[in-house]
């Protein structure tokens, strides 16, 4: 198990790191368009590594853990790095380069109410017809 | 709660139920019909429509200076979600410790790089 665990980070490395410089980047030269096509350049590879060929070792029984766990958790210890025409800049801090993560929490907490109020909503979606709800 | 107001806070709950809600829903739909094609669409278009209206158009208010993705709301919906379906949490334990590591390595080299 350990060793699918250390693959497990590995891709969820993979996947907070490309997110958090390519974004950004491709925002710096595109702008919302650019903000848009990082979606489709990062995401669906790292979800056919982490979760189509299952580097991530999700239990069929357990809970879901989605890559974007460790893609959050990247931003919040390492921040962000925008690559300008000047080379590596960093747009956002991390808790890894100085940044103060308790004025975050606030927002973490506003957007965990919300992400429970989401996923109870595709439940209900997802459960109805299975049985009566 | 400083420097909230009550569209901050409403935008925020309103974008962080939005994107775990659609991948729930969406993106497992698109597998079962296209195959892994259909992941890598809906990769492009729920994300992406989601970073547009979260981050890109700002539904996400920052409240500090550290990042908060979108994507931990994904992570929290998808566990809540996939928990009331009948997943067991302790059976999700190794994946958990997975994503703390790979959130930590991937914040190492995300913190050396600039």
């Amino acid at each position: 198990m350990w060793k699918r665990i250390i693959v497990g980070a590995f891709g969820g490395a993979f996947a907070g790191v490309g997110v958090f410089v390519i974004w950004p980047s491709v925002l710096y030269h595109l702008n919302w368009w650019g903000g848009f096509f990082a979606a489709g350049t990062i995401i669906p590879i790292a979800w056919f590594i982490n979760h189509f060929c299952g580097a991530i070792p999700n239990d069929p029984e357990g809970s879901w853990v989605d890559m974007a766990f460790p893609i959050g958790l990247s931003a919040i210890f390492g921040g962000i790095v925008q690559v300008t025409k000047d080379g590596p800049v960093r747009a956002a801090h991390g808790i890894f380069t100085g940044g103060n993560p308790l004025p975050s929490m606030q927002t973490l907490a506003v957007q965990f109410v919300g992400a429970c109020i989401g996923g109870l909503l595709a439940y209900w979606l997802l459960s109805a017809g299975k049985k009566e709800a | 709660m400083t420097g909230w107001t009550t569209a901050n806070i409403l935008s925020t709950l309103f974008g962080a139920a939005l994107f775990p809600f659609m991948i729930a829903v969406a993106w497992g739909k698109m597998v079962e019909v296209f195959g892994a094609a259909g992941g890598w669409v809906a990769g492009f278009w729920i994300v992406g429509v989601s970073w547009l209206l979260n981050h890109g158009l700002g539904l996400h208010h920052q409240a500090g200076d550290v990042w908060i993705d979108m994507a931990m709301a994904a992570f929290v919906g998808l566990f809540v979600q996939s928990t009331l379906a009948g997943g067991k949490p302790g059976k999700a334990v190794p994946a958990l410790i997975s994503g703390v590591l790979g959130g930590l390595l991937g914040g190492l080299i995300l913190s050396i790089m600039a």
